[in-house]
């Protein structure tokens, strides 16, 4: 009974994940053998992901709903949310490792410099505040367009991303040159090792977070979201709080303590 | 599902609870004590985040099996590896 | 695709045209079927590269100072030979077989995020290449054992690039595999069609999700692991080389990682295994919920059990006691498990086809494996086998033996259900017969090699290890063409045309309803009504018939699986 599915097959193919593993793979092998080939890799994976974010804009791949499914338990749950719940129990489990290895580290350490000695603190706190904010924004851009507010939606929207983005330039435009400049880098020791590469994964969350938030502005200023289909928002969002709640922890675990 | 008084009120809280920690550095006390309490603040934060942010204190109860699950993962590696730190034999 | 002829064949006999398109649908494509095809071949290739690397290590070890192989390639083609083996072979078998069969076993279209399906399949492939290239670097690849152990992982002890590269192709691997997982689950959580409520879902869909469970918790620390050592050998920090760190701290996050992924290795196997017992026995498996208990056991605890493989670091005792006894304790569900396989067998009729040998080859494997494995347990007895070839002999008999016999297995299993084509039976039983002798001429002597440390690229002659050494490699001689052979017997099924228009085995799950007509990428096949015999043995078997099949009651009439109405009124009343 063919009449079963109303996309053909053909609707469900795309090159773009081929091409986004072979960006990714070119890229890693760029870097250890032979940097240009990383910088092609990198456009490849541009490219990748240009091609995943237009056909989620021209929603190629939107989900033919199977009206008769199993859905217990969970039932009030769509497929995406469940799939970025899932991802989060990935990330809580590679940050927690990481957060593990630094304790390890550190109760392994006789001597530990003191926090504040390395750490500008209010600059730390200020930032936090920011990317508390910044969730703050993206819940209320889901809060707006819930009630049908595309205009909240876009204010809420934009308002996330360059509270994020100043996140990131407080981060790497002035707080890691100042720590460079003072002799705190990622080679100089474990507490300057630690720090670096937690916080630096968290940047590249950050960075990625942008990226996502960014689709969403282009999505909400062509008219993508309405009061019943804004789920992308809800999700992405997921995400974003996420990232806050591990900063939530790197903050005090290297600036306080 | 929280208005945006009850989204503004917990963000202030958690700006508060920022503060409060900074502030928690600088008292007198055992560094480990203070160490404690700054991390219970900060769990305090996370999960007021999970439950208000991601609204998992409105969603489905077993939603938070998953990142509940995924903590005791963490917690049993950070438990292990940080008791086989010391030495008896 | 439409417009191909009946009887198209895939392997031979085609004209470059459609050659072409064919690249560009495989290329393209997020069919699940499709992606598990392309799962499952690229796992055959990686196993005849690891393979061959395995018969290159026996040929080295059959004589004592032989110099076959320079000491410096005898550790690159075991380090390759793990990694591949483990990695890019057992798991993707798995999931490749998982890919084709749990969509199918569930009643749905296709995977949850079918982009992201193909997307996991392309990272592995690309990661497989990065990892054999890195033997082909100047300074040549890891070679430092599948293990990575700090500080020998760190730059100033193993400086060539292509270690580095290594390390990056087992951290594009773990995206994969996560990816993997995270479509998986969310697949078996909601994408089931109506009635198959949790309690009808086939044995090898609830292994899948036990395994999907596991890698997304295990392979995250493997990532951080590895995030880690890029970071010592990329930008000069000391975290596995410094004393604070070192050793124990790769220790604690790879074996984090590597015990779950042992079990990993192993869930998909016994799954299979369930399966074609119930069917060549035509049988229930026994105590369907204690088995799916004593299963979820053996996933929960795999979690805590890891450091009984650090049981000679000199940590903490009684951190390493407690080890052992969750070591030992989940030993008992992992016997439940097993004893429960067997008494599937119990009273039923047996037919001792190809898959049926092969998983009966692997209980017997497993039993092997999991008693050494018990008595590893111990950390006072591991002091003396740690290192050494016994435990080279325990895993091999649980993942050589019983995952690839089952997971091969799985492939004989389902092969007329993928390719509508039967493979040469009598064939299927010869090489059996063959790689079984061969697999424990290689492998039983290992567990008399208690001196023989793990890793060596040679020994002396009055070691005395001479004659045990040269009977492994004889057994790898004959298992290793055999393991071919069987292969090369379903690849060349594929030259006759379609032929198996049926369910040939009489299979009860719901992959084995629906028409044929349908080619590999249209879609699942379309259900037509499965008529169903009188169930062979009332007792039991009562309670087995799915009820897609609309016979949980011995006379029930048959049911059209695409009809909802049908399907809504056999649910509803039906015993679960």
């Amino acid at each position: 009974m063919t009449e079963d599915y109303e996309h053909g097959e053909e609707c469900k193919s795309s090159y773009a994940p081929i091409l986004l593993a072979a960006g990714v793979a070119l890229f890693l092998l760029g870097i250890v053998v032979f940097l240009p080939l990383a910088v092609a890799g990198a456009v490849v994976i541009g490219a990748a992901l240009y091609k995943f974010f237009k056909d989620g804009a021209e929603e190629k791949f939107a989900e033919l709903k199977e009206s008769l499914e199993e859905k217990w338990p969970l039932e009030f749950l769509n497929k995406e949310k469940l799939g970025v719940w899932v991802f989060l129990v990935s990330e809580i489990l590679i940050f927690g490792s990481l957060i593990v290895a630094y304790a390890y580290v550190r109760l392994s350490s006789s001597a530990w410099p003191v926090a504040t000695q390395t750490h500008d603190v209010i600059l730390g706190m200020a930032n936090t505040i920011i990317l508390l904010t910044s969730s703050l924004a993206m819940v209320l851009a889901l809060y707006s367009i819930r009630a049908g507010n595309a205009k909240g939606l876009k204010i809420g929207l934009l308002s996330a991303f360059a509270l994020g983005a100043t996140f990131l330039i407080i981060k790497l435009g002035v707080e890691w040159p100042m720590y460079y400049r003072n002799g705190f880098t990622i080679s100089s020791g474990l507490p300057g090792s630690t720090y670096f590469v937690l916080t630096g994964l968290h940047a590249v969350h950050v960075g990625a977070g942008l990226a996502a938030v960014g689709y969403l502005i282009f999505r909400s200023f062509t008219g993508g979201f309405t009061s019943t289909k804004h789920s992308a928002v809800e999700n992405i969002g997921l995400y974003w709080h996420f990232v806050d709640i591990v900063w939530m922890f790197l903050f005090p675990l290297f600036y306080l303590i | 599902m929280p208005g945006i008084k009850m989204y503004v009120g917990i963000w202030l809280g958690l700006v508060v609870a920022t503060v409060a920690e900074v502030v928690t550095r600088s008292l007198a006390g055992a560094a480990s004590l203070l160490a404690l309490i700054i991390l219970l603040i900060s769990s305090g934060k996370a999960i007021t985040i999970a439950m208000y942010y991601q609204h998992l204190r409105y969603e489905d109860k077993r939603l938070a099996i998953l990142p509940i699950a995924a903590v005791i993962g963490v917690i049993t590696l950070a438990v292990a590896a940080i008791l086989s730190m010391s030495p008896g034999m | 695709m439409d417009g191909q002829p009946n009887g198209y064949n895939p392997i031979f006999g085609r004209r470059l045209k459609t050659i072409v398109f064919s690249i560009k649908e495989w290329l393209s494509t997020t069919n699940h079927k499709q992606v598990g095809i392309l799962y499952i071949v690229t796992a055959i290739f990686f196993m005849a590269v690891a393979g061959s690397f395995g018969e290159m290590m026996r040929t080295q070890l059959a004589v004592p100072n032989n110099n076959f192989l320079t000491p410096f390639t005898y550790d690159q083609t075991v380090t390759l030979h793990g990694l591949l083996m483990i990695l890019w072979v057992l798991t993707p078998l798995g999931i490749g077989i998982a890919n084709y069969i749990v969509p199918l076993q569930i009643g749905a279209k296709d995977l949850a995020f079918p982009r992201m399906n193909a997307l996991s399949y392309w990272t592995y492939l690309f990661s497989g290449i990065l990892l054999v290239s890195s033997v082909f670097m100047p300074g040549g690849g890891p070679n430092t054992g599948w293990t990575l152990y700090a500080p020998l992982n760190t730059i100033q002890f193993t400086s060539q690039a292509g270690m580095t590269l290594a390390v990056l192709a087992l951290l594009l691997f773990s995206l994969s595999v996560t990816m993997g997982s995270i479509n998986f689950l969310t697949t078996i959580v909601r994408n089931r069609a109506k009635g198959v409520t949790w309690k009808r879902l086939p044995i090898f869909t609830w292994s899948i999700l036990f395994t999907m469970s596991l890698a997304l918790f295990a392979f995250p620390p493997l990532a951080a692991g590895l995030l880690l050592l890029s970071s010592d050998r990329f930008l000069g920090t000391v975290f596995f080389s410094s004393t604070q760190g070192g050793g124990i701290l790769w220790d604690e996050l790879f074996w984090f990682f590597g015990h779950p992924e042992v079990y990993i290795v192993v869930f998909p196997a016994l799954g299979v295994i369930a399966e074609v017992f119930q069917t060549f026995a035509k049988r229930p498996v026994f105590s369907r919920t204690a088995f799916l208990v004593e299963f979820s056991a053996v996933t929960f605890l795999s979690v805590g059990v890891w450091m009984h493989h650090m049981f000679t670091t000199g940590v903490n005792y009684s951190v390493l006691q407690t080890f052992s006894f969750t070591t030992l304790a989940i030993s008992i569900p992992f016997e439940g498990v097993v004893l429960g396989l067997v008494l599937t067998l119990y009273k039923g009729t047996i037919k001792l086809n190809t898959p049926m040998l092969y998983c009966l080859a692997a209980i017997f494997t497993v039993t092997l494996g999991g008693i050494t494995g018990v008595l590893q347990a111990f950390p006072v007895l591991d002091y003396a086998f740690n290192g050494t070839y016994w435990i080279v002999g325990h895993f091999h008999y649980v993942m050589a033996g019983t995952t690839l016999f089952a997971l091969v297995a799985g492939l004989y299993y389902w092969w007329p259900k993928i390719t509508k084509r039967k493979y040469n039976e009598k064939w299927g039983v010869i090489t059996f017969i063959v790689s079984f002798a061969g697999f424990n001429i290689l492998y039983f002597p290992y567990f008399f090699m208690l001196d023989m440390p793990r890793r060596i690229s040679t020994y002396s002659v009055s070691s005395g290890l001479a004659t045990l050494n040269l009977t492994a490699t004889i057994g790898a001689y004959i298992f290793g063409p055999a393991a071919a052979i069987a292969i090369l017997n379903l690849i060349l099924s594929l030259r006759k045309p379609p032929s198996q228009t049926s369910n040939p085995w009489e299979g009860r799950e719901l992959e084995w309803t629906g028409d044929y007509s349908g080619s590999l990428a249209t879609g699942n096949p379309t259900a037509t009504a499965v008529t169903v015999a009188e169930p062979p043995d009332k007792s039991r078997s009562s309670r087995w018939y799915w009820c897609m099949t609309g016979s949980c009651k011995p006379n029930a009439t048959a049911v059209d699986p695409t009809n909802q109405s049908d399907i809504l009124r056999n649910s509803a009343g039906v015993e679960s």
